[in-house]
Formats: structure tokens, C-alpha cells, sequence
């Protein structure tokens, strides 16, 4: 524990006293803010047209939910961002080492690869809720001037963050099997593209084959959490993916003792 | 060229040979004999290359990092094999929560009560377009959540046309459930719309209509101008078992008559007739009345018990609109439709070849729900004088009905005994309620007519209603919650340089501060 605490430390120091990390939240910020004040504009001219609308035909006005309308694009929109900034954040977890050669120091070191690999990890998890935190200004402006419902945007932030729980795990494993930052990022980039649109080609293979296939797509199960249901078996997935991205991550580290051991 | 070589050859034109084959499979689709014997040379090949380097491949598999790798490879494949199966078991028993105000995702508790009772397969196909596909696919995904027997698939009849043709799809947004070979269709996508066709689909028994013979009624089984064979089939084709009764031979009404119809009587009803039906619609029974105005008074003496009075007269209309379908006036149009279950929606035009009114009576049990159901334009009026050939009619202050003249009337009211129905599921319950739907005509549904405009809608509104009204649930659709937001100028203005200024600026000047300070 010790260890993984004094791992976790020493990457998240790194991050914020690198620029990267402020050049990544910076653009995460620069577009999510963009996209919510054209959303939020978009919504509230639809409000407006509605009240006139109604008045002028007589009629009920029609039921404008501003978790439907508003909140949802804008989480689908930074699920997204997230497909896009992310790899950026685990590039350098072990490329970096790799290329500097503190990875042999890591190695030799009492610490264990998996508390090296956790540390490592939650470092990255902690730097993508310090970005999600800093939306939470948004939802703010929500509840000061209207009455959004609170569990549809708890539900919502959840899916956000096990999705990005899932892009970082494979992010983390992409960067062990290079040392070049770059590749890494690009692969990263790559592989969380295809398992995001996997679900997109289910309209032309075989229905079953096509269940399956969206099944594994990364987008489909944070549908329900955008919506505001909470499905264990969403959750159950993301964890498996995030596993599993941890456990080749545990393995390709392995792999290299083996080929440095030659 | 050493045997290694030639076998190193042989090995990457294998792995070519076959993914050239594999390529090919599938822009085929089929496998030709050409792809097979593709595949087979390619296969050879390997072999081949795996026979001359016998000893290259033992020893690489004998060294410590292949041993590492290929441990590693088959860990990983465990371990994914065990994830799966975990999804799989999470998949098949999940636990959901509704988190949104106004559940708006949530089924109502009839419906999940009926999923989870579901004990047959039932596959629903839904035929919309693909860009369509968002609207129903999260519903169906609902459903599934609840049984794994609701086996649900969208089809896109576009991409899918022969689907499309095996279905008989004539229009987008169809939604097809099938179970043991029943069917039921509903083209809207309500919960309440697909709850009650999964009812009707699911059920183990169709529900019997019999249609009273005796009296020279409309024949079910007649295909001439005059016949019902059209309405029978309409029916078969809903599900229901159409069969003619005798009444006078037996001594009740059935028991599984879940409507009784008695279509354009032209002789009298036997006192004991009269009767059974007295009795069957005490107990909740269900019945149809389609009176022509040469029907005899038997039937407009047993009516007029249950508050429906059937005017003696014809119903004559001078509107002229009935020209346009070649109708003459005593070819009445109705129009205007009293709110009711029968009529929901319900828009169309229906004519009714030589009909006599049927009104509510002013003296109707108490209790009961009397509905003029169909009305005629206020062109049109009853007309008491028989009507002479070619002679003229005319509208006669204080003798003839005025118009606009009800010709359809629907009853309702909770009977008077129940007897709770043996050998049925629970889920049904038992007859509470007398129903009763009566025209004034009973030659707007025969095979001539029951085309026309809306018809043969209409008729088949009317014996919904009366047969499948108290099996059906109602589900209030669940909108989501009216929440708003409304800003003036200035506070759109700070959100503005909030959001989309100062954050991301905020976090620029935070980066720069730290990189001066480290330098």
C-alpha cells in the first residue's frame, strides 16, 4: 500500500509539473465549454419558441426537460472529448520511463510491478477527474438558473467516468509495448476508435453476430447512463474492460523482465 | 536455395494463400470450389513449411521466452474466457435503476408482471429504418430486460426487402409479434400499444366469436354482395375463432362466447332466445347488434330493456356527399364521432347503406354508459313513411327524426352477477362488465362495403372493444418532466465567458505559473 501511495504520488507530482496535463485539460475545457454554452443557447431558444408557440395557438406548451434536451448531448459530447484527450494522458506512463531508462530502476526496486502498474493508473484516473470536476462549473450554472434533475447527472458523470476508466486501462497497456509516446497515443487512439464504432456495423452482419458485436462496443453501454438508468451489467462490463486492459498491461510488463532476462 | 529457405517460402505464401481465401469467402459470401481449393493449397503449403523446418520451430518453441509468451497468450484467453462469462451472467440478471424524475424508463408494473410471466417464446420484429432505429430500440431493450423469451430484432425494410415481402411490411414503423404461430401488429410504438398485442399474442386460446344463425342473418361463410365472409376472415385474421350459433337448440349461451353477434336479423327471436341472451349479458356478456330497419320489433323490444332505443324509420340523407362514392340518400355519411374507446382516432368516413337510427333512450339503467357512438351530418333525417320507389321523401316537422341522426350506440355497465371463468391463468380476469355496441345497419360491413372508407375500421373497433376491452391494461405514457431554463442577455453573457474564457484560460495561467516558478 505504502508503496503503491508513494508510486501514485510521485506520477501525479509528474503530471502537474509537466505541461502536459494543463495543455490536456485546456483543450478538454476550451471545446466542452464551447459545445455547452452553444448547447445550453440552442435550449433555452427552443424554451422560449415553445412558451411563444403555445401562447400564440392556444395549446399546452409541450414538456422541455433540460436533462433530456441539454444535459445528455453534453455528456455524449464529453464522452467523446474524453476518446480524444485521453490517450494523450497515458501516453507517457511507461513509454517515458522506458525511453529515459528509469524503468530499469523501477524494476530492480522493491516495488512490485502491479503496485508500479496501480500507481501508474490511478495517477491517470486522478488527472481525468480533476477534468470531469472542473465540469461540474457547467451543471452549476444549470441548477442556478433552472432545476435540473440531480440523478440523471449523477448517473451520467458515473458513465463518463467508468468509460474513461476503460480508454485509460488500454491507454496505460498501449504505452507499456513502446517507447515512443507518440505510437503510443496513436495506438491508443486506434484501438478505442474501433471499439467504440464496433456497435456501427450491426446493421449489416447477422442479427446475433451483430448483438454480440455491439455488446463489445464501448459507446453502446453508456447510452443507459446518459439517460439516467443505472444497469449493473453496463458497470459490469466497464469494470471487465478496465480489468482486462490492466491485466495485458500486467502481462506485456512480465514479458519484458522475461526478453530483458534473456 | 536450402530446404530452411524453400520452406520459409512456402510458410508466407501459405499465410498469403489463405488470407487471399478468407478475403474472397467473404465478398462471396459462399464458399465456390475455387475459394475451397484456394483455401487447401494455402493449408498445404504451411504443412509443408512446417515439415521441412521441423527442428527451427522446436526449438523456438522450446526456448524461455516462447514458453513465456505463449504462457502468456494462453492466460490472457483464460482470463478473457472467464470475463465473458462474467458479462454473460450479468447480462442475463442485472439490476436496473431508474434514476430520471418521471421514470421515464421505467415499465409500467402490468407490463413487467406480464414479462415475467411470459412462459413461450415471443419474437418481435420491429421493420423501421435505420435512422429510425433509436426510437424503438431502447423500448424492445426494456422488454428484454425483464424475459429472456421476448426475442426482439429491428429490421431495416429498405436494406432488408425480403424480410420485408415474407412479413407483408407495407409501411415503415411496423411492429410484427409472433408466437406460436400467432401474429399481432401494431404500427405505433406506445408501451401500452406493444403491452397489449404481447397479451393478445400470448394467449393461449383465441377468444370465440359466434355469430347468431336462425333468423336469415348475414352468412359469415356467404361471398356475395350481401355476405359476411370478408368480416370473418378480418377477424380470423385478428385471432379470433368466428362460428355460427343455433340458439334455439341449445339451452344457454356458451360459455367461451366472448362476443355474440347478431348481424341484419330478418325473422323474429324466440321468446326462449330472447331469453338466453337476457342472461348471457346479465353475466357480463358481450354483444353486437347490427339492426337493419326491416328487422322485426323483437329485437327492438329486447334492446329498448337495455336503454337503446332503435327508431322505427330510415335514415335519409340530403347532404349529397354521398354522390361522391356514388350513394344516394338513403346511403347516409357519418362523420362525427362521439370520444369514446370504439372511435379513438378515428377519422374516417363511414357509410351505411339503408340504416335506421339508434339513439340512447331516456330511460336508461342506472349504472350504465350509454354512448351515441356515429352520428350523420345535420343534413340527414329518420324518415317514418316507407319509402316508395322512386317516390320523394321529405322532411316532416315533428314526425321524422331530425337530423344529425346516431345510428350506432355503445353500452356499458358492470353486470349484474359474475361467475369467476374456469381453466384461466390468473392474469385474466374475470367478465365484470355488460357490453353492448348497436348500429342501425347491417350492410356497412358486408362484403360490398366493408371497404369503403372507414367501414370495415369501424366494425372492427366496435368488436375490440366488446371482446378484448377487459383483458387489455391502459399505461399512461410517461413524458418526461417539464424542467426549463430561462436566461436574460447578461446571464447568457456570463455563462459565455465563464465557460468558454476564463476556465480554460484559468488553467493555461496555472500551467505557465508552474512551468515559471520550476524554471
Amino acid at each position: 500500500m505504502r508503496n503503491f501511495v508513494a508510486i501514485l504520488e510521485r506520477e501525479v507530482r509528474s503530471y502537474f509539473l509537466s505541461p502536459l496535463a494543463y495543455v490536456v485539460i485546456f483543450f478538454f475545457l476550451a471545446v466542452s465549454g464551447i459545445f455547452f454554452y452553444l448547447i445550453l443557447s440552442n435550449f433555452v431558444e427552443i424554451c422560449i419558441r415553445a412558451t411563444m408557440q403555445a401562447q400564440m395557438y392556444q395549446m399546452m406548451p409541450p414538456k422541455l426537460n433540460v436533462n433530456m434536451m441539454a444535459i445528455r448531448p453534453m455528456l455524449h459530447n464529453m464522452a467523446l472529448f474524453a476518446l480524444f484527450f485521453l490517450p494523450l494522458v497515458t501516453m507517457k506512463l511507461y513509454a517515458e520511463e522506458k525511453k529515459t531508462g528509469t524503468i530499469e530502476l523501477l524494476m530492480t526496486s522493491p516495488i512490485t510491478d502491479a503496485q508500479v502498474m496501480l500507481g501508474k493508473y490511478t495517477a491517470s484516473l486522478v488527472l481525468y477527474l480533476t477534468m470531469l470536476a472542473l465540469t461540474f462549473v457547467y451543471m452549476a450554472f444549470l441548477y442556478a438558473y433552472g432545476e435540473p434533475e440531480t440523478g440523471p447527472i449523477l448517473s451520467g458523470y458515473l458513465g463518463l467516468f467508468l468509460l474513461g476508466a476503460a480508454y485509460l486501462a488500454f491507454g496505460l497497456l498501449f504505452s507499456s509495448l513502446t517507447e515512443n509516446q507518440i505510437i503510443a497515443a496513436a495506438s491508443t487512439f486506434a484501438f478505442i476508435l474501433v471499439f467504440w464504432a464496433i456497435g456501427w456495423v450491426s446493421d449489416f452482419v447477422s442479427p446475433s453476430v451483430g448483438r454480440v458485436l455491439s455488446y463489445f462496443s464501448l459507446i453502446e453501454h453508456f447510452e443507459d447512463f446518459a439517460r439516467g438508468v443505472i444497469d449493473t451489467k453496463h458497470i459490469v462490463f466497464y469494470l471487465s474492460f478496465v480489468f482486462f486492459g490492466l491485466f495485458l498491461t500486467y502481462l506485456s510488463i512480465q514479458s519484458a523482465r522475461w526478453r530483458g532476462a534473456k | 536455395m536450402n530446404r530452411r529457405k524453400i520452406g520459409d517460402y512456402l510458410g508466407l505464401g501459405g499465410v498469403a494463400v489463405i488470407l487471399i481465401g478468407l478475403v474472397s469467402y467473404s465478398v462471396h459470401g459462399i464458399l465456390t470450389p475455387a475459394i475451397s481449393v484456394t483455401l487447401g493449397v494455402g493449408l498445404a503449403a504451411i504443412v509443408a513449411y512446417g515439415v521441412l523446418n521441423f527442428a527451427d520451430i522446436r526449438t523456438a518453441l522450446s526456448s524461455r521466452s516462447t514458453r513465456f509468451g505463449s504462457n502468456a497468450v494462453l492466460m490472457a484467453v483464460v482470463v478473457l474466457g472467464i470475463l465473458i462469462l462474467i458479462n454473460f451472467v450479468a447480462n442475463r440478471h442485472s439490476l436496473r435503476a431508474d434514476t430520471t424524475a418521471a421514470k421515464q424508463f421505467s415499465l409500467a408494473e402490468q407490463t413487467r408482471k406480464i414479462l415475467k410471466n411470459l412462459d413461450r417464446d415471443v419474437k418481435v420484429t420491429a421493420f423501421y429504418r435505420a435512422e429510425d432505429r433509436w426510437q424503438i430500440e431502447s423500448l424492445l431493450k426494456e422488454y428484454a430486460h425483464y424475459s429472456p423469451r421476448f426475442k426482439w430484432e429491428i429490421i431495416d425494410p429498405d436494406q432488408r426487402p425480403a424480410e420485408a415481402k415474407q412479413y407483408n411490411i407495407s409501411a415503415y414503423n411496423t411492429i410484427v409479434l409472433e408466437c406460436g404461430g400467432k401474429e399481432e401488429r401494431i404500427t405505433t410504438r406506445t408501451e401500452q400499444d406493444l403491452t397489449n398485442a404481447l397479451i393478445k399474442v400470448t394467449r393461449k386460446e383465441n377468444k370465440k366469436i359466434y355469430f347468431l344463425t336462425g333468423h336469415g342473418e348475414k352468412d359469415i361463410e356467404a361471398t356475395d354482395r350481401e355476405g359476411y365472409d370478408a368480416v370473418r376472415k378480418l377477424l380470423r385474421n385478428e385471432n379470433y375463432d368466428v362460428e355460427k350459433i343455433l340458439l334455439a337448440e341449445k339451452d344457454h349461451v356458451p360459455d367461451d362466447c366472448a362476443l355474440l353477434v347478431v348481424a341484419g336479423p330478418k325473422t323474429a327471436l324466440l321468446e326462449n332466445e330472447a331469453s338466453m341472451i337476457r342472461d348471457y349479458l346479465k353475466k357480463g356478456g358481450k354483444a353486437l347488434f347490427l339492426l337493419d330497419p326491416e328487422s322485426p320489433d323483437e329485437y327492438v323490444n329486447l334492446l329498448g330493456e337495455w336503454g337503446i332505443e332503435v327508431g322505427k324509420n330510415v335514415v335519409v340523407d340530403a347532404s349529397g356527399i354521398g354522390r361522391l362514392f356514388g350513394a344516394g340518400p338513403a346511403m347516409p355519411i357519418a362523420t362525427q364521432y362521439t370520444s369514446h374507446a370504439i372511435t379513438q382516432n378515428f377519422q374516417l368516413m363511414t357509410i351505411y347503406p339503408y340504416a335506421r337510427s339508434v339513439r340512447k333512450a331516456t330511460n336508461a339503467p342506472v349504472g350504465a354508459t350509454v354512448t351515441e357512438l356515429v352520428k350523420t351530418s345535420s343534413n340527414a333525417w329518420g324518415e317514418t313513411e316507407p319509402l316508395s320507389r322512386g317516390g320523394m321523401v321529405r322532411y316532416d316537422e315533428g314526425k321524422d327524426l331530425p337530423g344529425p341522426v346516431p345510428v350506432a350506440v355503445a353500452y356499458e355497465k358492470e353486470a349484474e352477477e359474475t361467475t369467476p371463468r374456469s381453466g384461466e391463468d390468473e392474469l385474466r380476469p374475470v367478465r365484470t362488465k355488460t357490453r353492448l355496441v348497436v348500429f342501425g345497419d347491417s350492410d356497412f360491413a358486408s362484403n360490398t362495403y366493408y371497404r369503403v372508407q372507414g367501414n370495415g375500421d369501424l366494425f372492427m373497433n366496435a368488436v375490440s372493444w366488446l371482446a378484448e376491452q377487459e383483458d387489455l391494461i391502459s399505461i399512461r405514457p410517461k413524458d418526461p418532466e417539464d424542467r426549463r431554463v430561462n436566461l436574460t442577455r447578461s446571464q447568457s453573457r456570463l455563462i459565455f465567458w465563464v465557460t468558454v474564457v476564463l476556465m480554460p484560460l484559468a488553467v493555461l495561467g496555472a500551467g505557465a505559473g508552474i512551468y515559471w516558478k520550476r524554471r
